[in-house]
């Protein structure tokens, strides 16, 4: 069976939430890493992104 | 035993996708995080498109500004008589923020606040589907309170260094005393990091604050430049990083963060040092890193209801949280970037670094719309 091709783009993923009541932060230690780390979190974060979806579109998702 | 994966509520959307300017935004309680995806992406999810930011990503909400510590620095100026609004008021703020669709709160505020009202604050937050954060410097905290903070998702303890380095940037030694709070919330707490100012005193001397929080098993760090607001103002131009500190705080940083694999997060203001360390724009965007996107991903609220682009904005702002929802207040953040002026203009760095932190361009040039003069790439006086 052929498979769907993804379409569109992740844009970023920010990982982790705020813990400061002031300013915005990200996590740089992703930059230990370089481009092949941030890829593969776009990557990783993309499939869960639309697998989620998928699930909630065939009705086995979470509800909102 | 929990979902390994959980996705977050959208208050007020009715879906798990945000509709945003660009596209849409999917957020995650586990693993945690934030995917933003363009409109292709969306395909038939694809809502109607929003020309202007949806809701922020982020609210902070500085509750209070009654403390008796006295830092040299607090950009709040708390101190122990002060105005601030009632818990009601906080609670239709916290309401109007989550049918905007916000994913997380960020309390803080004046140290001489009510635990009881934090705790049942969060939990309103929590009961409308936003995840709260809380940073505070400890005081007061004991093992009974700090067992009823899990409704916390993080818990973030101001350390500005280890011993002398503490004073050198508050101006008072509260060293100890934000180590033993840090002690009690990690042993009630799974998610207990440390919030640190980095200012001159301290920025050549990190190293003792990643090997403490190594040895003390604390894995999450948050580094924060000192901001010219509140007290600030008057001591910024002793406070501020010197451009050689300005242009080696991210390798450094970054070296130590190798060395005791804690895991570290800049704060907005950090943005331009960091695209000065040569990491190319493409990848710090796909991290999700920004320059001030103050009023667009990020708004803030101060103890008198002022309605403002980010916590240290707040007091010039003649806004207030009733107007929250209006993105026109924010029109001079969000258009910065169009009117962007040299060397930022043609600087490549420019649709991630959004011009750094505009709060210390106005304290330093006497405009919002300058560069910051912070930023390494302005300080060698040329584009990036």
């Amino acid at each position: 069976m052929k498979r769907e091709r993804s379409k569109g783009r992740v844009l970023a993923v920010k990982l982790g939430s705020n813990p400061n009541s002031s300013s915005l932060g990200v996590d740089v230690t992703l930059l230990l890493g370089g481009g092949a780390l941030v890829s593969l979190v776009s990557l990783l974060g993309g499939t869960l992104a639309r697998w989620v979806l998928r699930r909630k579109k065939t009705g086995n998702g979470q509800s909102d | 035993m929990g979902s390994l994966i959980e996705v977050q509520p959208v208050p007020g959307s009715g879906g798990i996708v945000r509709p945003e300017p660009f596209g849409g935004t999917i957020a995650f309680r586990k693993p945690e995080m934030l995917v933003l995806v363009d409109h292709e992406w969306l395909g038939s999810l694809r809502r109607d498109a929003k020309p202007d930011p949806a809701a922020p990503f982020e609210a902070h909400l500085t509750l209070s500004n009654r403390c008796d510590m006295g830092c040299r620095g607090c950009y709040i100026d708390s101190g122990l008589e002060r105005e601030e609004l009632d818990v009601e008021t906080w609670e239709r703020i916290i309401e109007k923020l989550a049918a905007l669709g916000v994913y997380h709160l960020a309390l803080g505020g004046g140290e001489l606040l009510s635990w009881d009202v934090l705790i049942s604050l969060a939990h309103k937050a929590r009961e409308l589907g936003m995840t709260p954060n809380l940073s505070t410097s400890g005081r007061n905290l004991t093992p009974a309170v700090a067992k009823r903070l899990s409704v916390f998702e993080r818990i973030h303890v101001s350390l500005d260094g280890v011993g002398a380095a503490y004073a050198g940037v508050r101006g008072h030694d509260g060293f100890v005393s934000g180590l033993m709070s840090l002690k009690v919330l990690k042993a009630y707490h799974r998610r207990v990091g440390v919030n640190c100012v980095v200012a001159r005193s301290n920025a050549d001397d990190l190293e003792p604050l990643f090997r403490l929080l190594h040895d003390l098993g604390v894995r999450d760090l948050e580094l924060l430049r000192f901001k010219p607001a509140g007290r600030g103002a008057a001591v910024f131009d002793r406070m501020d990083l010197t451009p050689r500190q300005a242009a080696g705080v991210v390798p450094r940083v970054l070296e130590l963060c190798r060395r005791f694999r804690l895991r570290v997060r800049m704060d907005c203001s950090f943005t331009p040092h960091v695209c000065a360390s040569g990491f190319s724009p493409k990848l710090l965007f796909k991290m999700g890193l920004a320059g001030c996107v103050g009023g667009s991903w990020l708004v803030s609220v101060d103890p008198q209801g002022r309605l403002g682009g980010c916590s240290f904005d707040t007091a010039s702002s003649s806004l207030s949280w009733e107007d929250l929802g209006n993105s026109g207040g924010f029109r001079h953040y969000l258009d910065w970037t169009e009117n962007a002026p040299e060397p930022c203009a043609s600087c490549r760095w420019l649709q991630v670094c959004r011009g750094g932190c505009h709060v210390v361009a106005r304290h330093v040039t006497g405009s919002f719309h300058a560069p910051d003069p912070g930023c390494p790439i302005v300080q060698r006086g040329s584009g990036g």
